[in-house]
Order: C-alpha cells, then sequence, then structure tokens
C-alpha cells in the first residue's frame, strides 16, 4: 500500500447468508418491508410532468434553440456577421457569410452585417460556445428544446428563422439568477 | 551505407480476417463427461445490442450448459474518435468534445482534462472554483451511481428501483441545468476553473437535495439490502480477489470492494479534496455483494462532500484572473480594447500550452481517470488520451464469471457499470 | 557586384549563445536562436529600419536604455536579455499606447483573426485597460483607392504603407499628414492612391487600416483555406497564395520568393482573380451554330472538333497563348506534328528566329537570373518596359539601384517608369532595336580603342538614336563592372529583321563578356507568360522539344495567317489565344480568320476574334484550376497547383487535348496532368529527371542542374558578321508608331469587377514638342492612320519620348494598334 489511509476507511456491512431459515423469513418479512417502503412513496404523489401537454420549465441559463436579436429601438440586426461563433464551435455547425451595410440597405448596425447565417441544428451540440463568443449579445441560447423534425435539411435554421420569435415558448423557472 | 528505410506498405487493417481469427478451438474441445453424458462447449454471441450489456457491447460466450467457461468482450461499436478530434481543435473546444466520452462523467471527462491542461500551464485554479468543481464532481458521482443502481436493479427485476433512481437523478440534472445550462454534457469545468458562478437559488436547492438524498439512500438499502431474491443473485456470486484486480489495473469501487480502499481523493488529493472530511468504503470478500454495497454507501459519503463545499465555499473569483487563459468579464468587451482582442483571440485560436506532456488521473466514479495530454507548444494538444476506468475494468469480466451461471453474469456485468461511451471513446 | 559575404557572429540572447549572420538586425538575429522579438513597423524588405513602433525594445547590457533591436545589428559578444522585468514592462506600455486609440472593430474588421496587432497585444500586452477617456475620431471607413479601404482610426502610424510607396515602389503618392495623434496616412494631393503596386500596402499593413475592398467582409481566417501556386498573368510569374472559400477564389496573397517576386504583387496578380469567378468566363464548350455560338455538350464539342480535324489533316495551323503551360504546350505540338501531320505550331508572336539563334539566347552560360538584377554592377534595360511586361521585375531594379548602386542604364524607343532612377537614358526609333545594339557594339568597340567612331555615328543615326548617348552607354556598361546584366524585351527579336537583331544582341553581350559569368547575362523578357518554356516544349515552327531540329520547319504565326489567307491551311488551333488581340498585323488575321474553315480554341472569354470566328470552343481553365508547369525567364521551372475545381463544365486543357488525340485515331498516353509532366520531361534532354516533387512550391532552375549540359549547343553563339540595317524612316511630318502593351490589357483585367476602371483606353503617347508642333492638348481626341486604317486615341504627353514618335496601346479590344501598319502613321485631330 503506497498510502496509509488512516482511519477514512469504514467497512461496508455484508448482508446475510441467502437461504436457510433466515431466507425463508426473509422472502416474507424483508419483502414486506419493502413494501412498505414503496406504499410510502404513493404519499409523496406523482412527480411526472404530463409533456407534452405539459411543458418542462427550463431555468433562465438554460441552453436550447439558438436566436438571433435585433435591438429594440432601431430594429437593427444586432450580428455584425463577425464570425466568432462559427470559429468558437466545436461542432462546425455554423457557417456565416458577412456582407457590406449600405446607406440604401442597413441591416445592422455595424460596418457589416451577416448576409447568411445558418446553423445546422442536426450538428449542434448545445455547448453555447457561440453564446459565450458573440461579444454583442447577438446570439443566444434560447428557452425551446422542442425542435425535433422529419427531415435532416429542415434541421438547418437560417438567419429568418433565427431572428423569428417562437411559436411556444417553453416556460420559464422563477428561481435561478 | 544505409539504404533508405521504406515505410512498411500500408494496406487496409484487416478487420474481417482480425475477427475471424479469434481461436475458440481450445474452447470447443470436448470436456469431460459430466453426468454420464458428453457434453459440447457452445459459443453464444450476446449482443452487441443486448439491453443488459449497458451498451453496445458484445460478449463472446463460451457456455458448458448454462454455465460460462470463457468470455471474450468485443468492443469498438460506439468509437468516436474523440481523442483524434481532440488533436484539431484548441484546447477550449476540446472541453464538450471529451466530456461527451464517458457520459455520466462528464464533470469528471472535463475535470480530468482541464486538471492535465492546467498542469501543463502552471496554474493556479481559484479556491472557489475548485470548490465548485468538487461540488458538482460529487453530485455527478452520485447521480452515475443512480443510473447504475437503477439499470443494475432492473436488470435483477426490480422495476421500482429504477423509478426511484431516476427521480433523484432528475433533481440533480435539474440542479446542473440550474448552474450550468444543461442537464448533461455542460461543459461547466473551464481551463482555470468553472464557467460561471453558481446562480442565486442554487444553493438552497442543493440543500434541498443533500436533506433528502440520505433518506433516499436509506430507502433503497430497505428495498435490496437484505431482499433474498438480491442475496441469492448477489451475495458470493463472481468474487474476485485484491491482487487479481491490481494485477488487471482495476480501480474504483470494483477494487475498494475487495477491500483495498485506494482512492485518488484520498490518496493524491486534487482540487482542495484533501479539504473535505469523507470515508472511503470498503468490502471485504469482492463479490457483486459488496460491490454493490460500496457504491451505495459512496453515495452518502458523497452527498457528506457536497454539503461541505457548500459549507465551505469561499468568496472569490470563479476563474482564474489570468488574461491570457481565461476570457475577459464581458462587461469590459463594450469598453476595453485589451478585453476585446483577448476575447477574439482565445475565441477563435485559443491559448498557447507550453510543450510537455502530463498524465492527471482522477477519481472517477468508476476508477481513476486519467488524461493524458501532449502539448507541442500550439493552441491545440498534439496528443489528448483518457484512460478510462470502464475499459480497464472490463478486463476483469472473464476472470470474474469463469465458472459462473449465465445468469449471474448478466448481475456481474451490472455491477462492473462499464460505460460503453468511455471504453470505445 | 558579388553578393556580400556572410560572417557569422556569436551573441548571447537570454542566456542562449546565439550564431547568426554579421550586420542583420537583432530582430533578425534572434530568431536563429529561436528567440521572437515582437514587431510592427520593422520589415526587411522595406529596407532600412525607422524604429517607429518601438515594439521591439530589449535589453543590451552596455547600454543603459533599452534598445530597438529592429535597428540594432547584432555584434559579436553582445548580450541581450528579452524576458526581463524592464523589456516587459515596455512592451506592455507600447501595447497599452498603441490600444489607446485603436477602436473597438475586431468584429468588423477585417484583419480580425490574422492581424499582427492582435497578436502582439495577445502575446506581449498586459491584457488589461486602464484608459477610460474618449478614443480619437476619424471618418471612416473611405476608400483610398478603388482597391483599397482605408480606416484611419485603426492605423498605428507604423509608415509601413508610406514606406512602400516612398522606397519601394517610388510613385511617392503616400505621405503622412498633420501631427501626433492626428496624423493619418493619405495620398499627398488627395487623389485616389493608384499605383500598379499599390495593393501591396494591404499586406504590409499590420492592422487593419488598410484592407482589400474586393476582399472586403468575404470570409474570416477560419472560414479559408490556402492554396500556394503561380500567377500565370505575366512573364514574371510570380508566387501567389490562393485564399479559398467555398471553392471560389477570395483572394491573391504574396508568396515571397527572393529570386522571382522578393514578396510583391502587381495589382493585376493580386485582383485579377476575381475572372475566375465571373459571368463572362465561358464554362461550357461552345459550337457555333447558324452564326451564333451556342453551348452544347462536351461530346459533341469533341466530335465536331475531332471530325473537322481530321477532315483538315496536315492543313492545320496552331498556335499556343503565354498562358500555355508546357505540359499543353508539349501536348499541344504533339497533336499538330503527329496526330494531324502538320508542322505549323508556334507560340512566338513576333515571328520565326532560327534554331541556332534560339540556343544561344537560350543557352543556360549567359542566363542572368531575377535577383541578378538586384546584385549586378550594370543593368541594361533593352527595348522593354518592365512594369508593363513584368511588373515585379521593375521593382527589383528598383531595389538594386537604391539599395545596392546599381548603374541603370535605359534604351527603349518608349519612354520607360525607370528613367528617372536611371544613370543613363537612350532613345531609339521603334523597332530599330537592331541598329541600336550595332551601334551599341561599335561604341563599346571604340571604348576599347578600335576606331569605330564613324561606324557608330552612321549605325546611332539609323536607330535614331544620338551617337553621344550611345558611347556614354558604352562607357558606363564597359567601366562600371563586369557584372552586367541586360534585360531585353521579346519585341527586339520581333518583325523582320529580328534575327540579325538576336545576332547583334549576341555580339554585345559577347563583347560585355556576360557569357559563362555568375551574375552577368541575358535576361529575356517574353512576350508571353510561359513564353520560354514553350519555345523550350517545342511550341515553334522549327524546333521539337528541348529546341531539337524538326525533320521539316513549318510556318510561323505570321506564315499561317498568310497560309489560311490563301488557302494552304483550312484550319486554325487556337490555345489560350485571340489572334486579334494578342498578335500583331490585325488586319492579315482578320483575313485569315475569315478564310479559315474551321476554328477551334481553348479560351477562358469570349473576345472579338473568338466570338466573331471560333467554330469550336473549349473552356480554358483559369490558372487558379490549372495543374503542371511553367518555365520562368530565367529558366526556372515552377508547379500550378489547382486552388479549386474546375468551374462550371471546364475540363482540364491537357485532357482535352488528350482526347482529341484519341478521337483522331492516337493514344498520347496522357491519363493524368502527372503523366503529361513526365513526358515533357523526357522530351527535353535538359529537363531530365525533374519531377513535381523536386519542383515543389519553390521551383527549380534547370541551368543550374546537371543536366543543362545536355542544352543543344548552337553552331555559333557569334560574333557574327552583320550589314548594317536600313536606317529608320524618316518622319517627314508623320510620326513614328511605336506600341506597346499596358500592364492593364488582359481580359482578366477587363472582366474584374474591381481592376475594370484601369483597363486601358487607347492613348496617343506624344512627347511635348510633337504635340505643340501639331497643336495638341493632352485629352483630345485625335484619329492615328496609315494605308486607310485608323484607331481613335486620346492624346497623352510624356517627358522623355523622342520627338518624331507616337506610341499606341496593343491588345485592347478596341482601337488597338495592330490594326495599323507601320512604320509611319498620321496623327490628326478628330
Amino acid at each position: 500500500m503506497p498510502w496509509n489511509p488512516g482511519d477514512d476507511v469504514i467497512s461496508v456491512q455484508r448482508g446475510p447468508r441467502p437461504g436457510g431459515a433466515g431466507g425463508a423469513y426473509r422472502a416474507f418479512g424483508e419483502t414486506l418491508r419493502g413494501l412498505k417502503t414503496t406504499f410510502a412513496r404513493v404519499l409523496e404523489g406523482p412527480i411526472t410532468i404530463q409533456y407534452p401537454e405539459e411543458k418542462v420549465p427550463v431555468y433562465p441559463r438554460f441552453r436550447g434553440r439558438h436566436r438571433l436579436h435585433r435591438f429594440e429601438d432601431t430594429g437593427l440586426e444586432k450580428c455584425v456577421g463577425c464570425s466568432l461563433c462559427a470559429a468558437a464551435c466545436p461542432a462546425d455547425c455554423i457557417r456565416v457569410v458577412a456582407a457590406e451595410n449600405t446607406p440604401e440597405l442597413r441591416v445592422s448596425a455595424g460596418e457589416r452585417y451577416a448576409a447568411v447565417y445558418e446553423i445546422n441544428l442536426s450538428r449542434c451540440i448545445f455547448c453555447g460556445y457561440c453564446e459565450v463568443a458573440c461579444p454583442f449579445d447577438a446570439i443566444t441560447m434560447g428557452n425551446d428544446y422542442e425542435m425535433s423534425d422529419y427531415n435532416r435539411s429542415d434541421l438547418i435554421f437560417t438567419k429568418e428563422m433565427l431572428l423569428a420569435e417562437p411559436f411556444d415558448r417553453a416556460p420559464l423557472r422563477a428561481e435561478g439568477e | 551505407m544505409s539504404t533508405p528505410t521504406r515505410p512498411p506498405t500500408t494496406r487496409p487493417t484487416p478487420y474481417r480476417e482480425m475477427e475471424e481469427s479469434i481461436d475458440l478451438s481450445a474452447q470447443l474441445q470436448h470436456v469431460p463427461a459430466v453426468g454420464g453424458a458428453e457434453q459440447e462447449l457452445l459459443t453464444l454471441n450476446m449482443g452487441p445490442h443486448h439491453p443488459a450489456t449497458h451498451g453496445v457491447l458484445r460478449l463472446l460466450v463460451t457456455l458448458e450448459g448454462e454455465v460460462v467457461r470463457d468470455l471474450k468482450p468485443i468492443i469498438g461499436y460506439v468509437h468516436t474518435g474523440i481523442e483524434k478530434t481532440a488533436e484539431d481543435k484548441s484546447y477550449w473546444k476540446v472541453i464538450p468534445i471529451v466530456e461527451r466520452m464517458d457520459y455520466l462523467a462528464y464533470y469528471f471527462n472535463a475535470m480530468a482534462f482541464c486538471g492535465a491542461t492546467e498542469t501543463l500551464l502552471g496554474l493556479e485554479v481559484p479556491k472557489r472554483a475548485q470548490y465548485l468543481r468538487v461540488l458538482h464532481l460529487e453530485l455527478n458521482r452520485i447521480m452515475s451511481h443512480l443510473v447504475w443502481l437503477g439499470t443494475s436493479a432492473l436488470d435483477l427485476g426490480a422495476i421500482s428501483m429504477f423509478w426511484y433512481c431516476f427521480r433523484e437523478r432528475e433533481t440533480i440534472l435539474d440542479i446542473f441545468e440550474m448552474s450550468s445550462g444543461q442537464r448533461m454534457h455542460t461543459r461547466y469545468i473551464q481551463v482555470g476553473g468553472v464557467i460561471d458562478d453558481i446562480p442565486a437559488g442554487f444553493e438552497e436547492k442543493v440543500r434541498a437535495f443533500c436533506a433528502v438524498m440520505p433518506e433516499r439512500i436509506e430507502q433503497y438499502g430497505d428495498l435490496l439490502n437484505k431482499n433474498e431474491i438480491v442475496l441469492r443473485r448477489l451475495r458470493n456470486v463472481c468474487p474476485l480477489d485484491e491482487a487479481t484486480l491490481l494485477e488487471l489495473g482495476v480501480t474504483g469501487p470494483l477494487l475498494r470492494a475487495a477491500g483495498n480502499p485506494w482512492d485518488l481523493r484520498k490518496a493524491m488529493p486534487y482540487s482542495s479534496y484533501e479539504d473535505f472530511d469523507f470515508q472511503i468504503p470498503v468490502g471485504t470478500v469482492g463479490d457483486n455483494y459488496d460491490r454493490y454495497v460500496v457504491r451505495l454507501a459512496e453515495m452518502k459519503e458523497s452527498v457528506k462532500i457536497v454539503e461541505q463545499a457548500l459549507d465551505g465555499l469561499p468568496e472569490g473569483p470563479f476563474i482564474t484572473e489570468d488574461r491570457k487563459v481565461a476570457l475577459p468579464p464581458r462587461h469590459e468587451l463594450a469598453t476595453s480594447m485589451e478585453a476585446l482582442i483577448h476575447h477574439f483571440k482565445l475565441v477563435t485560436e485559443g491559448f498557447r500550452v507550453p510543450p510537455g506532456e502530463v498524465y492527471y488521473p482522477i477519481e472517477g466514479p468508476r476508477g481513476e481517470l486519467g488524461c493524458f495530454v501532449r502539448s507541442d507548444g500550439s493552441s491545440k494538444p498534439a496528443r489528448v488520451h483518457m484512460r478510462d476506468p470502464s475499459f480497464v475494468n472490463l478486463q476483469a469480466t472473464a476472470p470474474m464469471v469463469r465458472d459462473a451461471y449465465i445468469a449471474d453474469l448478466i448481475a456481474t456485468l451490472a455491477m462492473l457499470d462499464p460505460i460503453l461511451g468511455g471504453i470505445d471513446r | 557586384m558579388p553578393r556580400p559575404e556572410t560572417r557569422m557572429v556569436t551573441l548571447s540572447i537570454d542566456g542562449r549563445e546565439v550564431t547568426a549572420p554579421e550586420n542583420v538586425m537583432l530582430v533578425d538575429g534572434a530568431k536563429y536562436g529561436d528567440v521572437e522579438i515582437p514587431v510592427f513597423c520593422y520589415e526587411p524588405k522595406l529596407g532600412a529600419p525607422v524604429g517607429a513602433c518601438r515594439m521591439c525594445l530589449v535589453e543590451i547590457e552596455g547600454i543603459p536604455k533599452l534598445q530597438t533591436a529592429c535597428s540594432t545589428p547584432v555584434k559579436d559578444g553582445m548580450v541581450v536579455h528579452t524576458q526581463t522585468a524592464r523589456v516587459h514592462a515596455a512592451q506592455e506600455a507600447i501595447v497599452e499606447f498603441l490600444l489607446i486609440n485603436h477602436p473597438l472593430d475586431c468584429p468588423v474588421c477585417d484583419k480580425g483573426g490574422e492581424c499582427p496587432l492582435q497578436d502582439i497585444s495577445f502575446g506581449w500586452g498586459g491584457g488589461r485597460s486602464r484608459f477610460i477617456e474618449p478614443k480619437r475620431h476619424f471618418q471612416k471607413p473611405l476608400a483610398l483607392s478603388p482597391l483599397i479601404a482605408i480606416d484611419r482610426e485603426r492605423c498605428i502610424l507604423c509608415y509601413r504603407c508610406v514606406r512602400f510607396s516612398q522606397e519601394i515602389a517610388e510613385d511617392y503618392q503616400l505621405v503622412l499628414q498633420e501631427r501626433a495623434a492626428h496624423t493619418f496616412v493619405a495620398t499627398f494631393d488627395g487623389h485616389p492612391y493608384v499605383a500598379p503596386f499599390s495593393g501591396n500596402i494591404i499586406e504590409l499593413c499590420p492592422v487593419g487600416a488598410l484592407t482589400s475592398q474586393p476582399y472586403r467582409f468575404r470570409a474570416r481566417p477560419w472560414d479559408i483555406e490556402g492554396s500556394g501556386s503561380v500567377c500565370t498573368l505575366c512573364p514574371a510569374q510570380c508566387n501567389v497564395n490562393f485564399t479559398v472559400r467555398d471553392e471560389r477564389v477570395l483572394r491573391v496573397l504574396a508568396r515571397d520568393h527572393a529570386e522571382v517576386d522578393d514578396g510583391w504583387l502587381c495589382d493585376k496578380g493580386r485582383f485579377a482573380y476575381q475572372a475566375v469567378h465571373v459571368d463572362e468566363r465561358i464554362t461550357r464548350p461552345m459550337i457555333r451554330d447558324g452564326g451564333e455560338l451556342r453551348p452544347v455538350s462536351w461530346e459533341r464539342a469533341l466530335e465536331h472538333a475531332a471530325s473537322a480535324l481530321g477532315r483538315a489533316q496536315a492543313r492545320v495551323g496552331a498556335i499556343a497563348g503565354g498562358e500555355t503551360t508546357n505540359e499543353e504546350g508539349f501536348l499541344l505540338q504533339r497533336l499538330v506534328r503527329e496526330v494531324l501531320l502538320s508542322n505549323d505550331v508556334d507560340s512566338r508572336a513576333g515571328g520565326s528566329l532560327s534554331l541556332d539563334l534560339h540556343r544561344a539566347l537560350g543557352a543556360p552560360a549567359a542566363q542572368a537570373t531575377v535577383s541578378d538584377l538586384e546584385f549586378a554592377d550594370a543593368v541594361l534595360v533593352l527595348d522593354c518596359e518592365p512594369v508593363d511586361d513584368a511588373p515585379i521585375l521593375d521593382l527589383r531594379i528598383r531595389k538594386g539601384v537604391r539599395r545596392r548602386r546599381v548603374e541603370l542604364a535605359v534604351a527603349t524607343s518608349r519612354p520607360s517608369s525607370l528613367d528617372p532612377n536611371a544613370r543613363l537614358r537612350v532613345r531609339f526609333a521603334p523597332g530599330c532595336a537592331e541598329a541600336f545594339l550595332l551601334a551599341l557594339e561599335a561604341a563599346i568597340g571604340t571604348a576599347a580603342g578600335e576606331p569605330r567612331r564613324e561606324e557608330v555615328a552612321r549605325l546611332a543615326q539609323a536607330a535614331g538614336a544620338d551617337a553621344g548617348a550611345v558611347h556614354a552607354l558604352a562607357d558606363l556598361l564597359t567601366t562600371s563592372g563586369d557584372d552586367v546584366v541586360v534585360l531585353w524585351g521579346e519585341r527586339v527579336t520581333g518583325g523582320e529583321r529580328g534575327e540579325y537583331a538576336g545576332r547583334a544582341l549576341l555580339n554585345v553581350a559577347g563583347r560585355l563578356g556576360l557569357r559563362d559569368r555568375d551574375g552577368a547575362g541575358l535576361l529575356c523578357v517574353p512576350a508571353g507568360t510561359n513564353g520560354r518554356g514553350l519555345a523550350e516544349a517545342g511550341v515553334l515552327p522549327n524546333a521539337g522539344p528541348g529546341l531539337s531540329e524538326v525533320e521539316e520547319a513549318g510556318r510561323d504565326a505570321a506564315g499561317i495567317a498568310a497560309a489560311v489567307a490563301a488557302g494552304d491551311l483550312v484550319a486554325l488551333y487556337l490555345l489560350h489565344t485571340d489572334p486579334l488581340r494578342d498578335l500583331p498585323n490585325r488586319g492579315a488575321w482578320e483575313a485569315a480568320l475569315d478564310r479559315a474553315s474551321l476554328v477551334v480554341a481553348h479560351a477562358a472569354f469570349l473576345t472579338e476574334g473568338i466570338r466573331a470566328h471560333a467554330d469550336v470552343v473549349f473552356p480554358a481553365e483559369s490558372y487558379a484550376e490549372k495543374e503542371g508547369t511553367v518555365t520562368h525567364p530565367d529558366g526556372r521551372l515552377q508547379r500550378l497547383r489547382p486552388a479549386i475545381g474546375h468551374q462550371g463544365e471546364t475540363r482540364a486543357e491537357w485532357q482535352v487535348l488528350a482526347e482529341l488525340a484519341r478521337r483522331l485515331g492516337r493514344d498520347l498516353g496522357v491519363h493524368t496532368g502527372p503523366m503529361a509532366t513526365d513526358q515533357l520531361v523526357a522530351a527535353v534532354p535538359f529537363y531530365a529527371g525533374i519531377t513535381l516533387d523536386e519542383l515543389g512550391g519553390k521551383g527549380l532552375r534547370w541551368p543550374a542542374r546537371e543536366a543543362a549540359s545536355a542544352f543543344p549547343a548552337p553552331a555559333t553563339a557569334g560574333p557574327f558578321e552583320l550589314e548594317p540595317p536600313a536606317p529608320a524612316p524618316a518622319p517627314n511630318g508623320r510620326l513614328r508608331l511605336g506600341t506597346f502593351r499596358s500592364i492593364w490589357a488582359a481580359p482578366e483585367v477587363e472582366v474584374s469587377p474591381a481592376l475594370k476602371f484601369l483597363h486601358p483606353r487607347q492613348r496617343a503617347e506624344l512627347s511635348p514638342a510633337d504635340a505643340q508642333r501639331l497643336k495638341l492638348f493632352p485629352g483630345d481626341r485625335v484619329t492615328v492612320g496609315s494605308d486607310g486604317h485608323s484607331v481613335s486615341a486620346i492624346v497623352a504627353l510624356r517627358d522623355g519620348a523622342p520627338e518624331g514618335t507616337v506610341f499606341l496601346e496593343t491588345a485592347i479590344p478596341e482601337d488597338s494598334a495592330s490594326l495599323l501598319e507601320g512604320p509611319l502613321v498620321e496623327v490628326r485631330k478628330a
């Protein structure tokens, strides 16, 4: 033993030898004790949630489906197409193609904007690094966790889809934050 | 004159041949008659899709009647190439990747990798971050053991245990979601600390859990400890002695069940484990029953550690203040040029790690989880290797179940608790 | 001037013993010991350091204050510290100062991710800001030129761009205006910075102050892949790095090669990549159907071309354009000679030279290299304008003159942009290089004591040159040193008397002792990018691969035109060339193309000749898609590597040529690009043994290899007995016609959105004296005519243009000078 554990060690209690008279007792006695435990739980009531009628609420930090944001006052997109999210993504599921704002077409507040912004949700691992990387809080992980679809190609979310309000908001828990 | 060495001609690895070359002739020989009639050995293929293998594990079992004469685990069905993938990502981006190896011990995977990286960087992790790590690691340990207990009991035919265990697991996952935003693969542990401080209301929630959990563990014991079926299925079934286990490199609850109190949290404390008061449960015989009780007792100890971590949680930063490693605070991004540049460089390229190599072992729920990292001085690791305890422990299956009934093989496999994600990586 | 020998010195940096060449700056010396010292303003390519940014401060024992490592040469026994607290404090302070006024633009800045300011701040900066006051503001973003955007807030005043403009390109346009924190980079007069080399400042800028307009917001460093290749837009063959995103070339960067481009690029090379992805590009095969070119399948186009060529047999003439690679040229001449059984294949615009002259001019012994231009004692620029013909050589010559005190002489008909740097300028009449060279040879003889003064006077007059200047030139070339490099344009050997001009050039070279001397020699600027390689691959009417003898010499380009017009040839095969655009004597070619019953062309763009006359058009690969080799004028074989896949339905040219041969009943045995290279190497004795791997990224000069001894020796390399030529025609009220091809005269420039504005219109360059006599002012529209042909042009005055001469552009779509037949033209106000 390369190290002396001292008194940090406790021996666990071994159960009795199965079978024999004890076994016969236990087949009834211990089973009843177990049943008592089980029935006592009935009093605690059910903890199941009737999904999908009832949605599981999420915490504020929950990382659900991504959302892109606009400035509330000007309506301009917060995203400037800097691609930091694409650089940070460990799954390489974000594709950004930037373009320049012109006086006629002003999309974002900065010089550039994202002409193409796509997230391939079938590759996304929801690590949230895009959110961490974004210097403008333009992309955040939203609350939605219902993203299944029948087609892989439908899981490539475009900029318009990410900017739009989700149909069903997932409920948010009050606690935490 | 030395002739230039030519690289050996490469040809595809002959997997098919390798598999066919598995020689079973020794086991197929005729064995002496039992009870007068001559019996032949039967080779049975279990898996890779078998509910009792806890993942896509394939077992080639040689049976004589109902008795297992030999067993050969065949792995690789969930090989994901994570170690190789890690070589192509900056250290920051490796964290969520390695988390996905042993999918029940994601905090441990991240901890081993971050610990290794921090050692290479020579980085001091703030005390608060260390406590937060311990808190989450121990919750993760309980969570992992709960999954083990629930599914193992299910294998033995006890379905209520499954519901109970997953109920408590749900509470822990909620706690994880609260602090990090995800229930699994949280990437909460980062190089230099943790990604964010715990939110308001977190402590109450964990305390509530800690108040309930010991009682719950008692209830599990009530249901199982002296249950005659459990005793018959586990007690004195498939024991393996300490010496053999050590030879095979088995660690964790399996080794402790055989009486060896080897626990890295005590033996080589990391992340301030020396500050915590807890005990190492050890068994005596090393049979399936000991394996079961040791884990049950470990959960109790873990709850104690979580409570101590909350009690003693020091004030201070939750991540290192070294700007060359940790991202700058978000509020500075709008005002400070330095912060913006460091944020940009850390996110896109990542920090560089001095050349060197390190092995950083921690005590995972299944034993010694070690992370080997070699750095070539760039911002991506040159090699990442995980010593996953499931992989090593799996070797002990054959010696354990040899000459046992095939029904006990299922129970033993459940008590072995292998996670195929960690084995195949 | 021989290259300086390097002595090594030993010094100590951070306690390590470092051996570095003497007199290199500490920044560079430290690299020999793997010590990195951060710099912003220091760039060895820009010449002497200025020490402007102070980022490189280090501690040197014995000197009390910190020193700038970029301007301190290494010395024996020096003890340097780069890791002390003082140095760290200084570095952090400098970074903090630089960032005080730097805007928080990283997320929108194109430099983000490949920005030295970011790298150095991250690597050496403190990491925390103390500055909370408002930052300095400028109007931004602004266009410094249509190609370059300037953001003055981001500028850290490192002087790099200004130094480039002032000391490398010497266009003297960029300056720093105002003082202190308000200093900003601008052009002196406020006009856009338009210059042939302006794009280099984008690459030089260590921050995002100068960014490329065409690349603006196109991609981030982590979105892109780099792919090294060679630019084939001019004979300089600069090494480039294509930036590729999603199978599109988005940017071209220099790939520093000291023996080729010295790390610079011209704007054509930097921005004409856009032509790869424009709608004008032909990406499908086409066949003329009812008078119009219509897209068809490859199968139909190949079948049509093969059957028509099969019918024409032996009566096919083929011309290869300058962008043709060695392999394509080699396969073309195989197709023509072996399959079609014709001898009429050519790649030279200026007419045929004797095989012996080709061998004498191309001999390895008389070959100068590009870097010889920098280290020579004297350089003679003979009848070429480097900035138009091979732009990067212009910078190399300027570097030699500025830094190594090379004596430069310019002997051309048209005034050169190098005139101000030249010790001596000699003008002669257009097309009179032969008389001029004879005069020069005689003058060199005179300088050596031979009594040939009268001969010089007579020949100089015949050349339309000043005899005194010729004597001065001879003096300069004979007295400044032994290493003389003659950079001569292919137009010296163009025209009917080209053969004799070439011999005269060899006589001069013999007189100057340029043969068999390292560091001296001749360097030809061919008219086409790969002129040298095509000649060596056998795309000449009188020479096979490796300049070997052919049984029966064929017709040259002019001969092919005449033969087609006369009906002796019926089909034309045009590989990357439009004769109306690229070849002289447009009239003859129009007649030929009209008469030809079949014109097969490989073309990337529907230039006028292709649009009007081609019967089958195969889409040509762009240089970013090509695989193969080209040969630099100094004999360096360089490898083209595909950066992107073939656009549209484009196919590799070697594949098309091999397929045509197969359909005509002959398998050329080429199934991959490298197989064509292997065949070429096997067929050219002096390329023997060269492999693509050996060429690698930097290429290989075959004259420096052992196999060069297999180069066929000419029967005689001179001196030749030469008759004096006919004198230059006297203007007699008219003007002599000189032509030139502008750097911007290329279809790639025409279609590139960013470069379009530079595409030249015809202009008549006149001397001020002639303009005064003709009562013309700059900007006047004139008609220049001769023999019933005329072109319209805008008058431009040029100091230094010889009197009695007008210069017009060729290779432009409209009003090209190739419509006119010289030598005399009339200029009239329109």
